[in-house]
């Protein structure tokens, strides 16, 4: 036993074998049922193996291909947002002058710990045209837009995004600068730099890796976004913010049980998070991993 | 500078820094706040225009709240699920990360970033094996197909948190405890352990904020039985007419141990939520 607890590999063999069972043996299983045409309610031997044609399905279907807009529409303008948003925020929470940071920073992390599902909710109440909090609110400059229907579903859905999650990129991005070395600033304000050419060409470089990393994380999550969506929107109306995950959802179990077709679609996506989450990993590989 | 100037700037800062305050306030802490004052209204009060901001508050929300039986059901299961994924990631991933801290061996950076990006799997992907795999064993809609499905992400979690932790320790401590004839398991137990005892703590309590927020997996392995909290929203969307009182009462329920919990672990929460990359 002794000798055993000797090697690395008997420390890591419980973590291991228990995540191959329960992550790489499902994910094979999702492959081999995005193989086969399969509906749902049906007995498991009625399968029939159709090699990849639920991939080129998928690729043809105007569904998806909407479907997969609107969720890139979705993430990169939440992310957007998030980043602008957030390095305002961080900036304005480094003010040395600034009292009751604590309290602030306290706020912040309030909208991040709101269950998703309760979040997405809460804000279908709020953008009640008749009844709800925000339209109250916009009536003070005339304004009254329906967040219920086609045109502004989508931004509503960005909307909760962009409440629940800035204050994570805030959170980041002011750890990121209060860690920022004063040297190259001082030298900076010596040379006669202005305040945009400083944040141009030493704060952001020197942000760079933190960016990403918030960035990519904000990203990976967005594209895979459904809890929010279900209870705000329902993917609704129409097909108005029917996000990829939302796709999977209809395709699966909700108005078709097509679970091949489904599977091949989650194969796509679980695809792009791979591969996102290789470039994540290969910036916390190359930096050192404090801010 | 002249005193006069100073005091001009003096008054600047502080007009920039109180409006900021205020709209950071009214755009990040005002939603919250009016979910929950929301749960204090009775019906008249909800859809009075304009909204009431001061008002006699009722308890009557939470008491139609408490009365449904699935409100406690749900409750229950969210503390059993968690309770128990949170317990077995951690004898899982503590062992985990002792390899990865204080070990040196051939694969080891591909092993913990292979974990690291199983934290990555979207959820949506996952859960159709899942719901195909639990029914063929029988165990949809148990509490057990969601303990295992939890570790799915605790592990991953959990290992990379606590090695993390791990590392600050200095090699030297239990080193001097090797040469002076203890194990690698009294090393670990006695000493590793102990010593993470904060890192510990703050890693179960992200592991149970976000295995309580869960949504995706419940509501696909689950129907009536082994429901939990998350899901309760699916009671109120074919509804939503006329009980805002009562789901917003059903979601301060729901929120509030996970703001509290987070405000607990707050010098942890960015770490935790950056997977380590950012340390405050």
């Amino acid at each position: 036993m002794k000798k055993f607890l000797q090697s690395p590999y008997a420390w890591l063999a419980p973590a291991l074998a228990a995540l191959f069972i329960i992550t790489i043996v499902p994910t094979f299983f999702l492959f081999f049922t995005s193989l086969h045409h399969w509906e749902l309610g049906f007995p498991w031997d009625e399968r029939v193996f159709i090699g990849l044609k639920n991939f080129s399905h998928t690729l043809q279907n105007p569904l998806f291909r909407s479907a997969l807009v609107r969720t890139l529409i979705y993430t990169v303008s939440a992310v957007t947002v998030q980043f602008i948003l957030g390095f305002l925020i961080a900036s304005f929470l480094s003010r040395r002058t600034l009292l009751w940071r604590g309290f602030l920073i306290g706020s912040l992390i309030i909208p991040m710990t709101v269950t998703p599902s309760i979040a997405g909710l809460i804000w279908r109440l709020y953008f009640n045209p008749t009844y709800g909090i925000v339209n109250y609110l916009l009536g003070f400059i005339n304004l009254q837009p329906n967040w219920y229907g086609y045109e502004l579903a989508l931004l509503s859905a960005v909307i909760v995004e962009v409440w629940q999650w800035t204050p994570f990129v805030t959170l980041i991005l002011l750890a990121g600068l209060s860690a920022l070395p004063r040297t190259p600033f001082e030298a900076a304000m010596v040379d006669g730099a202005s305040r945009f050419q400083m944040l141009w060409n030493i704060t952001l470089p020197l942000l760079r890796p933190i960016i990403l990393i918030a960035l990519l994380l904000r990203g990976m999550d967005a594209l895979k976004m459904f809890d929010v969506i279900f209870s705000l929107t329902g993917g609704g109306p129409a097909d108005a913010t029917e996000l990829i995950s939302m796709l999977i959802y209809r395709t699966g179990f909700y108005h078709t049980g097509m679970v091949g077709r489904a599977s091949a679609i989650a194969v796509f996506l679980l695809a792009a998070i791979i591969l996102l989450s290789q470039f994540l990993i290969k910036i916390l590989d190359s930096e050192p991993k404090s801010a | 500078m002249n005193s006069a100037g100073t005091s001009r700037v003096k008054a600047v800062d502080a007009i920039v820094d109180v409006t900021g305050t205020l709209i950071l306030v009214f755009l990040f802490l005002f939603p919250f706040l009016w979910m929950v004052s929301m749960s204090f209204k009775d019906r008249i009060q909800t859809f009075q225009i304009p909204p009431l901001w001061f008002f006699q508050p009722t308890l009557e929300n939470y008491r139609a709240l408490f009365a449904r039986e699935i409100f406690g059901t749900y409750f229950v299961n969210s503390v059993a699920v968690i309770v128990f994924s949170v317990l077995v990631s951690f004898v899982l991933a503590a062992p985990a990360a002792y390899a990865l801290s204080r070990f040196d061996f051939k694969g080891k950076k591909d092993i913990s970033f292979w974990i690291l990006s199983v934290r990555m799997a979207p959820a949506i992907a996952v859960v159709i094996p899942y719901f195909f795999l639990g029914s063929f064993m029988g165990i949809l809609d148990t509490r057990l197909i969601l303990i295992i499905a939890y570790l799915s992400f605790n592990v991953p979690f959990a290992t990379w948190m606590l090695k993390g932790f791990m590392d600050e320790i200095p090699t030297e401590v239990d080193e001097a405890a090797l040469i002076d004839g203890s194990s690698r398991f009294q090393v670990f137990s006695r000493l590793i352990i102990p010593l993470t005892a904060n890192g510990l703590a703050a890693t179960s309590i992200l592991c149970l904020i976000q295995s309580w927020n869960e949504f995706t997996f419940a509501l696909f392995l689950t129907t009536t039985e082994a429901r939990t909290l998350p899901t309760i929203v699916t009671q109120f969307l074919t509804f939503q007419g006329v009980v805002w009182g009562e789901m917003s009462a059903a979601a301060t329920i729901t929120v509030l141990p996970a703001v509290v919990f987070a405000i607990l672990v707050r010098k942890h929460l960015i770490t935790g939520l950056s997977f380590g990359a950012v340390k405050e």
